[in-house]
Protein backbone atom coordinates (compact mmCIF):
# COMPACT_ATOMS: atom_id res chain seq x y z
CA UNK A 1 0.00 0.00 0.00
CA UNK A 2 1.19 3.47 -1.11
CA UNK A 3 2.14 5.94 2.31
CA UNK A 4 0.80 9.59 2.69
CA UNK A 5 3.53 11.99 3.74
CA UNK A 6 3.13 14.97 4.93
CA UNK A 7 6.16 17.42 4.15
CA UNK A 8 5.99 20.71 6.11
CA UNK A 9 7.94 23.71 7.62
CA UNK A 10 7.37 24.43 10.56
CA UNK A 11 8.89 26.77 13.21
CA UNK A 12 10.51 25.70 16.81
CA UNK A 13 7.54 26.27 18.42
CA UNK A 14 5.10 24.32 16.41
CA UNK A 15 3.31 26.54 13.81
CA UNK A 16 3.31 26.34 9.99
CA UNK A 17 2.54 29.40 9.37
CA UNK A 18 1.91 32.99 10.93
CA UNK A 19 -1.32 34.15 12.60
CA UNK A 20 -2.68 35.15 8.99
CA UNK A 21 -0.41 32.48 7.54
CA UNK A 22 2.83 34.49 7.21
CA UNK A 23 5.85 32.84 5.95
CA UNK A 24 8.33 35.05 6.12
CA UNK A 25 9.90 33.40 9.43
CA UNK A 26 11.02 30.48 7.25
CA UNK A 27 14.57 30.19 6.22
CA UNK A 28 15.03 30.21 2.67
CA UNK A 29 18.53 29.42 2.07
CA UNK A 30 18.53 25.73 1.95
CA UNK A 31 22.25 24.08 2.13
CA UNK A 32 22.56 21.52 -0.93
CA UNK A 33 22.17 18.86 1.90
CA UNK A 34 18.68 19.94 2.43
CA UNK A 35 18.12 20.22 -1.46
CA UNK A 36 19.05 16.99 -2.44
CA UNK A 37 17.58 15.45 0.67
CA UNK A 38 14.00 16.99 -0.48
CA UNK A 39 14.43 16.26 -4.19
CA UNK A 40 14.93 12.37 -2.78
CA UNK A 41 11.51 12.69 -1.16
CA UNK A 42 9.85 14.22 -3.90
CA UNK A 43 10.63 11.98 -6.58
CA UNK A 44 9.84 8.97 -3.87
CA UNK A 45 5.98 10.10 -4.86
CA UNK A 46 3.54 10.64 -8.05
CA UNK A 47 0.81 12.20 -6.22
CA UNK A 48 -0.04 15.59 -4.15
CA UNK A 49 -2.92 16.30 -1.87
CA UNK A 50 -3.99 19.34 -2.22
CA UNK A 51 -7.01 21.11 -0.24
CA UNK A 52 -9.33 23.37 -2.22
CA UNK A 53 -8.33 26.77 -1.12
CA UNK A 54 -4.62 26.52 -1.55
CA UNK A 55 -4.90 24.79 -5.22
CA UNK A 56 -5.24 27.98 -7.28
CA UNK A 57 -1.95 29.46 -5.65
CA UNK A 58 -0.27 26.26 -5.95
CA UNK A 59 -1.07 25.92 -9.25
CA UNK A 60 -0.36 29.28 -10.31
CA UNK A 61 2.94 29.67 -8.54
CA UNK A 62 4.63 26.52 -10.35
CA UNK A 63 2.93 27.22 -13.95
CA UNK A 64 4.65 30.53 -13.56
CA UNK A 65 8.06 29.52 -12.32
CA UNK A 66 8.06 26.88 -15.23
CA UNK A 67 7.49 29.27 -17.62
CA UNK A 68 11.27 30.54 -17.36
CA UNK A 69 13.92 27.77 -17.63
CA UNK A 70 16.68 29.61 -15.77
CA UNK A 71 14.46 30.37 -12.97
CA UNK A 72 16.43 28.07 -10.21
CA UNK A 73 12.84 26.20 -8.79
CA UNK A 74 12.18 25.52 -12.41
CA UNK A 75 13.29 21.26 -12.13
CA UNK A 76 11.29 21.38 -8.73
CA UNK A 77 8.33 23.34 -10.47
CA UNK A 78 8.32 20.89 -13.29
CA UNK A 79 8.01 18.10 -11.11
CA UNK A 80 5.36 20.41 -9.16
CA UNK A 81 3.01 20.65 -12.68
CA UNK A 82 4.25 16.91 -13.66
CA UNK A 83 3.01 14.82 -11.20
CA UNK A 84 -0.77 13.99 -10.26
CA UNK A 85 -2.67 16.44 -8.11
CA UNK A 86 -5.85 15.83 -6.25
CA UNK A 87 -7.67 18.36 -4.89
CA UNK A 88 -10.23 17.89 -2.43
CA UNK A 89 -13.28 19.64 -2.60
CA UNK A 90 -16.84 19.83 -1.97
CA UNK A 91 -17.74 23.03 -3.88
CA UNK A 92 -15.93 22.51 -7.21
CA UNK A 93 -17.68 20.86 -10.03
CA UNK A 94 -14.35 20.29 -12.72
CA UNK A 95 -10.86 20.85 -12.56
CA UNK A 96 -9.74 23.12 -14.66
CA UNK A 97 -6.09 22.27 -14.20
CA UNK A 98 -3.77 20.11 -15.98
CA UNK A 99 -2.92 16.94 -14.39
CA UNK A 100 -5.30 17.57 -11.67
CA UNK A 101 -8.21 15.34 -10.64
CA UNK A 102 -10.85 16.50 -7.69
CA UNK A 103 -11.79 14.08 -4.73
CA UNK A 104 -15.35 15.28 -3.79
CA UNK A 105 -16.18 12.01 -1.48
CA UNK A 106 -15.48 11.98 2.49
CA UNK A 107 -11.90 12.67 3.03
CA UNK A 108 -10.85 9.24 4.87
CA UNK A 109 -12.68 7.21 1.91
CA UNK A 110 -10.95 9.11 -0.82
CA UNK A 111 -7.67 8.98 0.93
CA UNK A 112 -7.91 5.10 1.67
CA UNK A 113 -9.13 4.06 -1.99
CA UNK A 114 -5.79 6.65 -3.27
CA UNK A 115 -3.56 4.45 -0.75
CA UNK A 116 -4.87 1.68 -2.84
CA UNK A 117 -3.81 2.26 -6.30
CA UNK A 118 -0.56 1.27 -7.40
CA UNK A 119 1.89 3.91 -7.94
CA UNK A 120 4.54 5.85 -5.82
CA UNK A 121 3.85 7.25 -2.11
CA UNK A 122 1.64 10.06 -2.14
CA UNK A 123 2.32 13.72 -0.41
CA UNK A 124 0.76 16.33 1.47
CA UNK A 125 2.23 19.96 1.74
CA UNK A 126 -0.39 21.85 3.23
CA UNK A 127 -2.55 24.23 3.96
CA UNK A 128 -2.89 23.74 7.57
CA UNK A 129 -6.52 23.12 7.89
CA UNK A 130 -6.48 20.80 5.41
CA UNK A 131 -3.18 18.58 6.89
CA UNK A 132 -5.21 19.22 10.69
CA UNK A 133 -7.97 16.99 9.13
CA UNK A 134 -5.79 14.61 7.25
CA UNK A 135 -4.05 14.13 10.98
CA UNK A 136 -7.23 13.93 13.21
CA UNK A 137 -8.48 11.91 11.05
CA UNK A 138 -5.27 9.29 11.08
CA UNK A 139 -4.82 9.52 7.42
CA UNK A 140 -1.10 10.45 7.55
CA UNK A 141 1.84 7.77 7.41
CA UNK A 142 5.40 9.92 7.91
CA UNK A 143 5.84 13.30 9.21
CA UNK A 144 8.75 15.05 7.51
CA UNK A 145 8.37 17.86 9.73
CA UNK A 146 11.71 20.83 9.05
CA UNK A 147 12.09 22.66 11.96
CA UNK A 148 13.12 26.47 11.18
CA UNK A 149 15.28 28.24 13.45
CA UNK A 150 13.05 30.47 14.04
CA UNK A 151 10.17 31.16 17.15
CA UNK A 152 7.42 32.88 16.33
CA UNK A 153 5.01 32.75 19.51
CA UNK A 154 1.87 32.24 17.31
CA UNK A 155 0.46 31.21 14.41
CA UNK A 156 -1.23 28.47 12.51
CA UNK A 157 -0.71 24.52 13.93
CA UNK A 158 -1.77 21.39 12.01
CA UNK A 159 -2.15 19.66 15.49
CA UNK A 160 -4.94 19.06 17.31
CA UNK A 161 -5.35 16.57 20.32
CA UNK A 162 -2.57 14.60 22.46
CA UNK A 163 -0.99 12.16 20.23
CA UNK A 164 1.81 10.43 20.51
CA UNK A 165 4.54 9.68 17.77
CA UNK A 166 7.05 8.00 16.84
CA UNK A 167 10.60 9.20 16.08
CA UNK A 168 12.05 7.76 13.18
CA UNK A 169 15.21 9.88 12.51
CA UNK A 170 16.41 13.61 12.90
CA UNK A 171 18.57 15.19 10.95
CA UNK A 172 20.50 18.47 11.32
CA UNK A 173 21.48 20.15 8.15
CA UNK A 174 23.77 22.69 8.08
CA UNK A 175 21.76 25.89 7.36
CA UNK A 176 19.95 25.78 10.71
CA UNK A 177 17.14 23.74 9.41
CA UNK A 178 16.24 20.25 11.59
CA UNK A 179 14.48 17.46 9.94
CA UNK A 180 11.89 15.57 12.12
CA UNK A 181 10.56 12.95 10.84
CA UNK A 182 7.70 10.71 12.70
CA UNK A 183 5.59 8.32 12.21
CA UNK A 184 1.97 8.33 14.21
CA UNK A 185 1.80 5.70 16.95
CA UNK A 186 -1.68 4.10 15.57
CA UNK A 187 -1.95 2.11 19.23
CA UNK A 188 -6.30 4.03 19.71
CA UNK B 1 71.09 81.18 30.74
CA UNK B 2 69.63 78.80 33.31
CA UNK B 3 67.82 76.99 30.37
CA UNK B 4 70.93 75.78 28.86
CA UNK B 5 71.48 73.59 32.14
CA UNK B 6 68.40 71.71 31.04
CA UNK B 7 69.31 68.11 29.38
CA UNK B 8 67.18 67.47 26.86
CA UNK B 9 69.13 64.58 25.91
CA UNK B 10 67.46 63.01 29.12
CA UNK B 11 64.18 64.25 27.32
CA UNK B 12 64.07 62.37 24.35
CA UNK B 13 65.29 59.31 25.92
CA UNK B 14 62.83 59.20 27.92
CA UNK B 15 60.36 60.07 25.11
CA UNK B 16 61.67 57.16 23.11
CA UNK B 17 61.30 54.66 26.20
CA UNK B 18 57.54 55.77 26.85
CA UNK B 19 56.25 55.71 23.33
CA UNK B 20 57.52 52.44 22.60
CA UNK B 21 56.52 51.07 25.87
CA UNK B 22 53.10 52.15 24.57
CA UNK B 23 53.09 50.75 20.69
CA UNK B 24 54.50 47.86 22.66
CA UNK B 25 51.35 47.47 25.02
CA UNK B 26 48.84 48.48 22.57
CA UNK B 27 50.07 45.37 20.29
CA UNK B 28 49.67 43.38 22.93
CA UNK B 29 46.04 43.28 22.82
CA UNK B 30 44.04 41.12 20.80
CA UNK B 31 41.69 42.08 17.85
CA UNK B 32 39.25 41.03 19.81
CA UNK B 33 40.63 42.96 23.39
CA UNK B 34 41.37 45.95 21.93
CA UNK B 35 37.79 46.80 21.30
CA UNK B 36 36.35 45.04 24.43
CA UNK B 37 34.69 47.61 26.84
CA UNK B 38 36.35 46.24 30.23
CA UNK B 39 34.04 47.77 32.51
CA UNK B 40 31.07 50.59 32.58
CA UNK B 41 31.97 53.92 31.62
CA UNK B 42 35.70 53.23 30.64
CA UNK B 43 37.09 53.21 26.87
CA UNK B 44 38.37 50.52 24.78
CA UNK B 45 41.89 50.38 24.20
CA UNK B 46 41.51 51.21 21.08
CA UNK B 47 39.62 54.02 22.02
CA UNK B 48 42.66 55.20 24.51
CA UNK B 49 45.17 54.61 21.45
CA UNK B 50 43.23 57.01 19.62
CA UNK B 51 43.15 59.56 21.76
CA UNK B 52 46.93 59.72 22.17
CA UNK B 53 47.19 59.29 18.49
CA UNK B 54 44.57 62.72 18.54
CA UNK B 55 46.69 64.09 21.25
CA UNK B 56 50.39 63.61 19.87
CA UNK B 57 48.70 65.24 16.34
CA UNK B 58 47.75 68.31 18.11
CA UNK B 59 51.26 68.72 20.21
CA UNK B 60 53.19 68.41 17.13
CA UNK B 61 51.17 70.96 15.40
CA UNK B 62 51.74 73.20 18.42
CA UNK B 63 55.69 72.71 18.15
CA UNK B 64 55.23 73.91 14.91
CA UNK B 65 53.91 77.27 15.60
CA UNK B 66 56.15 79.67 15.92
CA UNK B 67 56.69 81.04 19.47
CA UNK B 68 58.40 83.54 21.62
CA UNK B 69 61.25 83.12 23.48
CA UNK B 70 60.23 82.23 27.03
CA UNK B 71 60.35 84.81 29.68
CA UNK B 72 60.88 82.56 33.02
CA UNK B 73 62.18 78.89 33.14
CA UNK B 74 61.62 76.92 30.45
CA UNK B 75 60.71 73.47 32.76
CA UNK B 76 58.86 76.08 35.33
CA UNK B 77 55.76 73.78 34.21
CA UNK B 78 57.86 70.05 34.58
CA UNK B 79 56.73 69.24 37.69
CA UNK B 80 53.29 70.45 37.99
CA UNK B 81 52.47 68.65 35.00
CA UNK B 82 53.85 65.87 36.22
CA UNK B 83 52.24 65.30 39.70
CA UNK B 84 49.26 66.22 37.32
CA UNK B 85 49.36 62.93 35.04
CA UNK B 86 50.81 60.60 37.80
CA UNK B 87 49.03 61.12 40.10
CA UNK B 88 46.34 57.84 39.13
CA UNK B 89 43.66 58.20 42.34
CA UNK B 90 42.48 61.62 40.07
CA UNK B 91 39.91 61.43 37.12
CA UNK B 92 40.98 63.94 34.25
CA UNK B 93 38.74 64.90 31.64
CA UNK B 94 39.90 64.81 28.09
CA UNK B 95 39.11 67.56 25.97
CA UNK B 96 36.52 67.59 23.50
CA UNK B 97 38.68 67.59 20.39
CA UNK B 98 40.90 64.40 21.54
CA UNK B 99 38.06 62.68 22.36
CA UNK B 100 37.72 59.12 20.54
CA UNK B 101 35.73 58.96 17.96
CA UNK B 102 34.63 55.10 17.58
CA UNK B 103 33.01 51.88 18.67
CA UNK B 104 34.73 49.50 16.65
CA UNK B 105 38.49 49.85 15.14
CA UNK B 106 40.76 47.83 13.47
CA UNK B 107 43.87 47.09 15.33
CA UNK B 108 45.91 47.19 12.70
CA UNK B 109 45.09 50.91 11.82
CA UNK B 110 44.65 51.93 15.66
CA UNK B 111 48.43 50.86 15.36
CA UNK B 112 49.74 52.47 12.39
CA UNK B 113 48.09 55.81 13.12
CA UNK B 114 49.70 55.85 16.71
CA UNK B 115 53.12 54.77 15.19
CA UNK B 116 53.07 57.51 12.76
CA UNK B 117 51.90 60.54 15.61
CA UNK B 118 55.10 59.42 17.45
CA UNK B 119 57.16 59.66 15.11
CA UNK B 120 56.24 62.77 13.67
CA UNK B 121 56.36 64.16 17.23
CA UNK B 122 59.83 62.73 17.45
CA UNK B 123 60.83 63.96 14.18
CA UNK B 124 59.38 67.26 14.79
CA UNK B 125 60.68 67.99 18.07
CA UNK B 126 64.52 67.26 16.93
CA UNK B 127 64.50 70.24 14.58
CA UNK B 128 62.72 72.97 16.47
CA UNK B 129 63.89 75.24 19.26
CA UNK B 130 62.65 73.76 22.74
CA UNK B 131 62.57 76.93 24.83
CA UNK B 132 59.82 78.43 22.79
CA UNK B 133 56.50 79.32 24.42
CA UNK B 134 53.23 78.68 22.29
CA UNK B 135 49.62 78.61 23.59
CA UNK B 136 47.92 75.30 23.44
CA UNK B 137 44.17 74.67 23.24
CA UNK B 138 44.05 72.28 26.57
CA UNK B 139 47.80 73.07 28.17
CA UNK B 140 47.66 76.97 27.75
CA UNK B 141 50.77 78.91 28.01
CA UNK B 142 53.85 76.40 27.84
CA UNK B 143 57.12 75.94 26.07
CA UNK B 144 57.46 73.27 24.03
CA UNK B 145 59.92 71.67 26.12
CA UNK B 146 57.11 71.26 28.84
CA UNK B 147 55.23 69.82 25.96
CA UNK B 148 57.01 67.01 25.74
CA UNK B 149 57.06 66.27 29.62
CA UNK B 150 53.72 66.38 28.72
CA UNK B 151 53.78 63.92 26.02
CA UNK B 152 55.70 61.67 28.75
CA UNK B 153 53.82 61.81 31.38
CA UNK B 154 50.52 61.12 29.68
CA UNK B 155 51.16 58.52 27.92
CA UNK B 156 52.67 57.05 30.84
CA UNK B 157 49.48 57.77 32.65
CA UNK B 158 47.65 56.11 29.36
CA UNK B 159 50.11 53.11 29.85
CA UNK B 160 48.79 52.57 33.47
CA UNK B 161 45.26 52.61 32.22
CA UNK B 162 46.05 50.39 29.80
CA UNK B 163 47.52 47.68 31.47
CA UNK B 164 44.18 47.43 34.02
CA UNK B 165 42.05 46.97 30.93
CA UNK B 166 44.21 44.53 29.62
CA UNK B 167 43.84 42.29 32.65
CA UNK B 168 40.15 42.83 32.38
CA UNK B 169 39.92 42.45 28.34
CA UNK B 170 42.29 39.12 28.81
CA UNK B 171 39.86 37.82 31.42
CA UNK B 172 36.91 38.58 29.62
CA UNK B 173 36.98 37.47 26.25
CA UNK B 174 38.80 34.38 27.89
CA UNK B 175 36.02 33.83 30.04
CA UNK B 176 33.04 35.44 27.65
CA UNK B 177 30.36 37.04 29.67
CA UNK B 178 28.39 34.24 31.72
CA UNK B 179 25.38 32.92 29.53
CA UNK B 180 21.71 32.60 30.66
CA UNK B 181 20.73 29.24 29.40
CA UNK B 182 16.60 27.86 29.29
CA UNK B 183 16.41 24.42 29.39
CA UNK B 184 12.86 22.94 28.75
CA UNK B 185 11.11 19.55 27.89
CA UNK B 186 9.00 20.74 25.28
CA UNK B 187 6.24 18.82 23.26
CA UNK B 188 6.35 18.59 19.58
CA UNK B 189 3.55 21.34 19.20
CA UNK B 190 5.62 23.64 21.55
CA UNK B 191 4.30 23.36 24.95
CA UNK B 192 6.01 23.08 28.33
CA UNK B 193 2.81 21.26 30.40
CA UNK B 194 -0.59 20.64 29.45
CA UNK B 195 -3.33 23.27 30.05
CA UNK B 196 -4.01 21.25 33.22
CA UNK B 197 -0.25 21.57 34.20
CA UNK B 198 0.33 18.00 32.87
CA UNK B 199 4.20 16.68 32.81
CA UNK B 200 3.15 13.21 32.44
CA UNK B 201 4.26 13.28 28.32
CA UNK B 202 7.79 14.10 29.42
CA UNK B 203 10.43 11.03 28.57
CA UNK B 204 12.64 10.55 31.12
CA UNK B 205 14.93 7.76 31.15
CA UNK B 206 19.15 7.42 32.02
CA UNK B 207 20.37 8.46 28.95
CA UNK B 208 18.17 12.16 28.76
CA UNK B 209 18.54 12.15 32.49
CA UNK B 210 22.11 11.72 31.97
CA UNK B 211 22.77 14.43 29.27
CA UNK B 212 20.91 17.03 31.54
CA UNK B 213 23.16 16.33 34.57
CA UNK B 214 26.00 16.66 32.23
CA UNK B 215 23.96 20.15 31.03
CA UNK B 216 23.68 20.91 34.73
CA UNK B 217 27.45 20.23 35.12
CA UNK B 218 28.47 23.33 32.80
CA UNK B 219 26.47 26.06 34.78
CA UNK B 220 27.38 27.35 38.39
CA UNK B 221 23.95 29.10 39.32
CA UNK B 222 20.49 27.77 39.07
CA UNK B 223 17.28 30.32 38.39
CA UNK B 224 13.74 29.59 39.41
CA UNK B 225 10.53 31.22 39.15
CA UNK B 226 8.64 31.21 42.87
CA UNK B 227 6.43 27.60 42.03
CA UNK B 228 9.60 26.00 40.78
CA UNK B 229 11.51 26.66 43.81
CA UNK B 230 8.98 25.79 46.11
CA UNK B 231 7.93 23.06 44.20
CA UNK B 232 12.21 22.06 44.54
CA UNK B 233 12.76 23.07 47.59
CA UNK B 234 9.88 20.93 49.49
CA UNK B 235 11.20 17.61 47.67
CA UNK B 236 14.84 17.62 46.54
CA UNK B 237 15.98 17.75 50.73
CA UNK B 238 13.51 15.02 51.57
CA UNK B 239 15.23 12.86 48.49
CA UNK B 240 18.52 13.18 50.76
CA UNK B 241 17.40 11.63 53.72
CA UNK B 242 15.18 8.91 51.95
CA UNK B 243 17.17 5.52 52.28
CA UNK B 244 15.14 4.50 48.96
CA UNK B 245 16.35 6.83 46.87
CA UNK B 246 17.92 5.82 43.65
CA UNK B 247 21.79 7.09 42.99
CA UNK B 248 21.16 9.39 40.48
CA UNK B 249 18.45 11.09 42.28
CA UNK B 250 20.72 11.46 45.03
CA UNK B 251 22.83 12.68 42.99
CA UNK B 252 20.92 15.48 41.65
CA UNK B 253 19.71 16.36 44.99
CA UNK B 254 23.16 16.95 46.30
CA UNK B 255 23.81 19.12 43.32
CA UNK B 256 20.66 21.31 43.92
CA UNK B 257 21.42 21.57 47.05
CA UNK B 258 24.88 22.99 47.10
CA UNK B 259 24.60 24.99 43.56
CA UNK B 260 23.98 28.39 43.95
CA UNK B 261 20.30 29.32 43.66
CA UNK B 262 18.21 32.47 42.68
CA UNK B 263 14.86 32.90 43.36
CA UNK B 264 12.68 35.33 41.07
CA UNK B 265 9.80 36.13 42.98
CA UNK B 266 7.50 39.55 43.81
CA UNK B 267 5.49 37.77 46.75
CA UNK B 268 8.29 36.12 48.35
CA UNK B 269 9.55 37.60 51.61
CA UNK B 270 12.48 36.02 52.79
CA UNK B 271 14.27 32.24 51.21
CA UNK B 272 15.44 29.43 53.93
CA UNK B 273 17.30 26.97 51.69
CA UNK B 274 21.38 26.78 51.22
CA UNK B 275 22.96 29.20 48.88
CA UNK B 276 19.52 30.81 48.07
CA UNK B 277 19.42 34.30 47.68
CA UNK B 278 15.82 35.99 46.27
CA UNK B 279 15.61 39.13 43.77
CA UNK B 280 12.31 40.81 44.38
CA UNK B 281 12.46 43.57 41.18
CA UNK B 282 14.76 45.06 38.78
CA UNK B 283 15.22 42.05 37.05
CA UNK B 284 16.94 43.22 34.20
CA UNK B 285 19.56 45.19 35.87
CA UNK B 286 20.32 42.52 38.33
CA UNK B 287 21.13 39.86 35.63
CA UNK B 288 23.16 42.65 33.81
CA UNK B 289 25.06 42.55 37.15
CA UNK B 290 24.97 38.68 37.16
CA UNK B 291 26.60 38.49 33.78
CA UNK B 292 29.22 40.72 34.26
CA UNK B 293 30.59 38.67 37.44
CA UNK B 294 32.95 35.65 36.73
CA UNK B 295 31.41 32.29 36.70
CA UNK B 296 30.15 29.81 34.60
CA UNK B 297 26.74 30.16 32.70
CA UNK B 298 23.23 30.39 34.52
CA UNK B 299 20.44 27.91 33.42
CA UNK B 300 16.38 28.58 34.15
CA UNK B 301 15.74 25.14 35.37
CA UNK B 302 11.60 24.85 34.22
CA UNK B 303 9.70 27.80 35.39
CA UNK B 304 8.07 28.75 32.35
CA UNK B 305 6.95 31.89 33.75
CA UNK B 306 10.05 33.14 34.85
CA UNK B 307 11.35 31.92 31.20
CA UNK B 308 9.03 34.11 29.06
CA UNK B 309 9.70 37.25 31.37
CA UNK B 310 12.95 36.39 30.49
CA UNK B 311 12.19 36.28 26.92
CA UNK B 312 10.17 39.21 26.71
CA UNK B 313 13.27 41.13 28.20
CA UNK B 314 15.51 39.63 25.34
CA UNK B 315 17.99 38.13 28.42
CA UNK B 316 18.09 34.74 27.34
CA UNK B 317 21.21 33.71 25.24
CA UNK B 318 20.79 29.59 24.79
CA UNK B 319 17.91 27.62 24.64
CA UNK B 320 18.22 24.11 24.86
CA UNK B 321 14.85 22.22 23.77
CA UNK B 322 14.32 18.47 24.67
CA UNK B 323 11.66 18.03 21.99
CA UNK B 324 9.28 14.88 23.04
CA UNK B 325 7.49 13.00 20.37
CA UNK B 326 4.13 13.83 21.40
CA UNK B 327 2.08 16.81 20.95
CA UNK B 328 -0.63 17.82 23.41
CA UNK B 329 -2.82 20.39 21.25
CA UNK B 330 -3.07 22.91 23.95
CA UNK B 331 -1.46 23.94 27.14
CA UNK B 332 1.22 26.52 28.56
CA UNK B 333 3.85 26.98 25.58
CA UNK B 334 7.33 27.86 25.83
CA UNK B 335 7.45 30.69 23.51
CA UNK B 336 4.88 33.51 24.88
CA UNK B 337 3.71 36.67 24.39
CA UNK B 338 6.99 37.60 22.40
CA UNK B 339 6.66 40.83 20.61
CA UNK B 340 8.93 39.91 17.65
CA UNK B 341 9.97 36.72 16.06
CA UNK B 342 13.06 35.00 18.06
CA UNK B 343 15.71 33.91 15.40
CA UNK B 344 17.82 31.61 16.33
CA UNK B 345 21.05 29.82 15.58
CA UNK B 346 21.30 26.03 15.60
CA UNK B 347 24.20 24.71 17.23
CA UNK B 348 24.01 21.30 17.24
CA UNK B 349 20.99 18.30 17.56
CA UNK B 350 21.18 15.03 19.87
CA UNK B 351 19.11 12.75 18.83
CA UNK B 352 17.80 10.33 22.08
CA UNK B 353 17.17 6.61 21.80
CA UNK B 354 13.66 7.13 23.26
CA UNK B 355 12.56 9.42 20.31
CA UNK B 356 13.97 12.87 22.34
CA UNK B 357 15.54 14.94 19.88
CA UNK B 358 17.34 17.77 21.81
CA UNK B 359 18.11 21.08 19.88
CA UNK B 360 20.85 23.50 21.10
CA UNK B 361 20.46 26.76 19.77
CA UNK B 362 21.92 30.33 20.31
CA UNK B 363 20.17 33.59 20.55
CA UNK B 364 20.27 35.88 17.41
CA UNK B 365 20.36 39.29 18.85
Amino acid sequence: MRTLKLQVQISVDGFVGGPKGELDWMQWDWDDELKKYVDDLTDSVDSILLGRKMTEGFISYWSSVITDANNPEFDFGKKMIDKQKVVFTKTLKKSEWANTVLAKGDVVQEVNELKKQPGKDIIVYGGANFVSSLIKNNLIDQLYLFVNPTAIGNGLSIFNDRTNLKLVKSIPFSCGIVLLNYKPQKNK
Amino acid sequence: MITEKINTKELSASLAKTTSGLLQLVSSFSEKEINTIPFKDSWTAAQVAEHITRSNIGITQALLKEGKTSSGNADERVQELKELFLNFETRLQSPKFILPTQDIYRKEIVIRYLQKSIDQLKQVSNKINLFETVSHPALGEITKLEMLHFVVYHTQRHIHQLKKIFQITATKTKNPMRHIISFMHVSLDGFVAGSRGEMDWITMDDEIFEDAINLANTVDTALYGRITYQMMESYWPTVLINPLSTKNELYHAQWVEDIHKIVFSKTLESVEWNNTILIKENIEDEITKLKQQPGKSMMIFGSPRLTHSFMQLGLIDEYRININPVVLGDGIPLFKNISDKINLKLLNTKTFKAGVVGFRYETIK
